[in-house]
């Protein structure tokens, strides 16, 4: 006798299962109230920056940072090789020198002070201070015994829910305000203006930011005739691809570079060439905890200009 | 034939005053190489960077 059996309750939620995936993979609706805060505005080239402009130098360098408790560190440097001074001729002048630097870091949750004092007197100054949750304040200063050739700068950065302001305040009247807002989840857009009082010249600037999990594409105009565009394949957690393009119409002054940047458990590798025939590279390795080697070269065949550099990195 | 053999002559002293200047040909070279390694490598990396991983 043939007996009907009834569909069991695990058939028949598998028909609204796949019914429910098909919604998941449709686009989510954007809840335009609640956007990400922006990345600020002076970093809208970050990603960029930090594969294509590595530190590169020339000669020897020797870095040496001691912590005395978890808040305190202090830094000794030495560098000896050759100083570019700019010429107006196509020919690069060197002068070899050396000198020491000492440092003093304080790094709390709230206030960060930096500190450098150079042997030919100079002193570099940096500091970060979170007056609210919002509202952090930054300054740095560049003083030295030259007249006039000392500078100082304060910034005032606000952080919305979704968009950052900055107003900035320098020595030489030097005025400027940026603001950059989040126009979907993964475009942002942005402004800039400043007012430099002592040159009396004054400026205004766009930029715009698109990211997404695999690619980072920025853009930059600003009235001092500079175009920068930059483009970040973030192939994977180890490696990434960038291509910058910067072009001042003013001074008719092009260039485009494209590198890699490889960040693997022992070493850190950036490697970039440019439009300019200019090749360059870091290199820097991790031979125990706290001992970096560093290795850089930038070789630019048109100038004949052949730079290469070591160091050695103690400390954190 | 007279008017022809002249436009020619026009046609010729534009492209000299365009492509042969040399100040401005540098320039055209420079900015077709940095746009030409700017746009390459964008479309390289989409295509290709896959490749690159580890």
């Amino acid at each position: 006798m043939a007996i009907l059996i009834p569909p069991t309750p695990a058939t028949a939620t598998t028909a609204p299962a796949a019914g429910s995936n098909s919604a998941a993979t449709a686009p989510q609706k954007v809840d335009y109230l609640n956007l990400p805060c922006p990345i600020p505005y002076e970093e809208i080239h970050r990603e960029a920056l930090m594969s294509l402009k590595p530190e590169l130098f020339e000669g020897m360098r020797f870095d040496f940072t001691k912590g005395l408790n978890q808040k305190f560190s202090l830094s000794h440097s030495v560098m000896m090789g050759p100083t570019e001074i700019p010429s107006q001729s196509s020919e690069t002048i060197k002068i070899p020198t050396a000198h020491y630097e000492f440092g003093a870091n304080f790094i709390d949750p709230k206030l960060m002070l930096f500190g450098r004092v150079m042997t030919d007197g100079r002193l570099n100054a940096r500091l970060k201070c979170d007056l609210t949750d919002n509202l952090t304040l930054k300054g740095n200063a560049q003083l030295t015994s030259e007249p006039h050739m000392s500078h100082g700068m304060f910034n005032f950065d606000y952080k919305g829910s979704d968009y950052r302001s900055q107003f900035q305040l320098g020595n030489g009247a030097l005025f400027g305000a940026s603001y950059i807002q989040s126009v979907t989840p993964n475009l942002s857009l942005g402004g800039e203006v400043f007012w430099a009082g002592q040159h009396r010249k004054s400026g205004i600037g766009y930029a715009a930011r698109y990211n997404t999990d695999k690619m980072v594409a920025t853009g930059q105009v600003a009235s001092t005739g500079m175009v920068a565009l930059s483009y970040v394949q973030k192939i994977s957690e180890k490696v990434s691809l960038a291509s910058d393009f910067m072009y001042n119409y003013m001074s008719r002054d092009v260039t485009a570079s494209f590198g890699y940047d490889y960040i693997l458990r022992q070493c850190r590798l950036r490697g970039k060439i440019d439009s300019n025939g200019v090749v360059a590279a870091l290199l820097e390795e991790r031979f125990n905890m706290g001992l970096n080697f560093i290795l850089s070269a930038e070789i630019d065949h048109r100038k004949k200009d052949y730079k290469f550099g070591f160091g050695l990195t103690v400390g954190e | 034939m007279a008017n022809r053999l002249i436009s020619v002559e026009d046609i010729k002293a534009f492209w000299h005053s365009q492509f042969h200047d040399p100040e401005k040909w540098d320039l055209n070279m420079k900015l077709f190489r940095a746009v030409g390694l700017f746009a390459g490598s964008i479309v390289l990396m989409r295509q290709y960077g896959d490749m690159m991983a580890i």
